[in-house]
């Protein structure tokens, strides 16, 4: 080891004794820990609830808990389609409506939850179906 | 100035090794976006930045360190005519291409350990879109990866690197002869 390579290895050295005793380490890790968590527990607070239901449409709410905006795409099942797709931005909520066309047929279903509506949902560009029960 | 090459070779491993930015990037469907290089490692998770990628940033930081303080110092030594052979900054641009394996290999694991098991397609650049199905449900998302301008300077500094070879091994062959 010539002295440019020790030079530079204190140096580094230096510099990783200077971080640990500066900054808290030990803190940091644990928090960067608990972040993973956190986040994996912020999958599960996609709440897709319902609003407000009329014979003819019903609302629903997406609460979107993420830094990345939130899509509704499209939804389909018996008896029902999407007025219009949304788009959620970051950290807010947006709503969406569903249209019932046959209502007498839809809410003997809902009865039995046999409606089984899957809607078409986006988190940036990933897209995935998730079905739901009104 | 004798060992011209080795110089500039070592002069601009010493620009690659202090330039901030990443050298490769990936994203998936924008759920998990990956910027990295040897030095750096920035990694967001659903839009939030990873306090884990910040540690690691600063590991890195050391290693950026201790390449550009050598890089500094054998360009000072071959300018007097004292080269040396530094080959970490040739080998790191060339194996970098085995950096979208390993992020396979992470992508691979790390969902699962989430509870969340994807197929991750493999390749090395470019879109691909993949589709999976979980829980029943179908996924599809967009995997991008692509290297940056950064990574394409480093691998071209790298050329610079078998010529400062040849001409340390031409200098050191005329020495030896009377």
């Amino acid at each position: 080891m010539d002295a440019v390579k020790l030079s530079a290895t204190l140096i580094a050295i230096a510099f990783l004794i200077a971080f640990v005793v500066l900054l808290n380490v030990k803190a940091m890790v644990i928090s960067s820990v608990n972040q993973v968590f956190q986040l994996k527990d912020s999958l599960n607070q996609v709440k897709i609830r319902s609003i407000s239901s009329t014979e003819h449409n019903i609302t629903l709410s997406l609460s979107n808990p993420f830094n990345v905006s939130m899509y509704v795409y499209n939804a389909t099942g018996q008896y029902v389609y999407l007025k219009s797709p949304i788009h959620v931005p970051p950290m807010s909520q947006g709503n969406f409506t569903l249209v019932i066309t046959n209502p007498k047929m839809f809410y003997e279903l809902a009865q039995t939850r046999q409606e089984n509506i899957t809607l078409y949902l986006g988190i940036g560009t990933f897209n995935f179906t998730q079905g739901v029960n009104v | 100035m004798q060992f011209k090459l080795t110089t500039i070779y070592y002069v601009l491993v010493a620009i690659v090794s202090i330039i901030p930015y990443p050298w490769w990037y990936y994203s998936v469907g924008g759920i998990v976006t990956i910027e990295d290089s040897p030095f750096q490692v920035l990694i967001y998770f659903l839009g939030t930045r990873l306090i884990l990628s910040d540690v690691l940033t600063f590991l890195l930081t050391a290693f950026r360190l201790y390449v550009f303080v050598v890089a500094v110092g054998y360009a000072f030594q071959s300018m007097r005519g004292n080269p040396k052979v530094y080959s970490t900054m040739f080998w790191f641009p060339v194996l970098y291409v085995l950096d979208p394996i390993l992020i396979y290999v992470l992508f691979k694991f790390i969902p699962q350990l989430l509870g969340v098991p994807i197929q991750y397609p493999f390749f090395i650049w470019g879109t691909e879109t993949f589709t999976s199905s979980f829980k029943g449900n179908q996924v599809i998302a967009e995997v991008i990866s692509y290297p940056t301008l950064i990574y394409w300077f480093a691998l071209g500094t790298a050329i610079l690197y078998p010529f400062s070879r040849w001409e340390i091994r031409a200098s050191r062959r005329k020495a030896r002869q009377p």
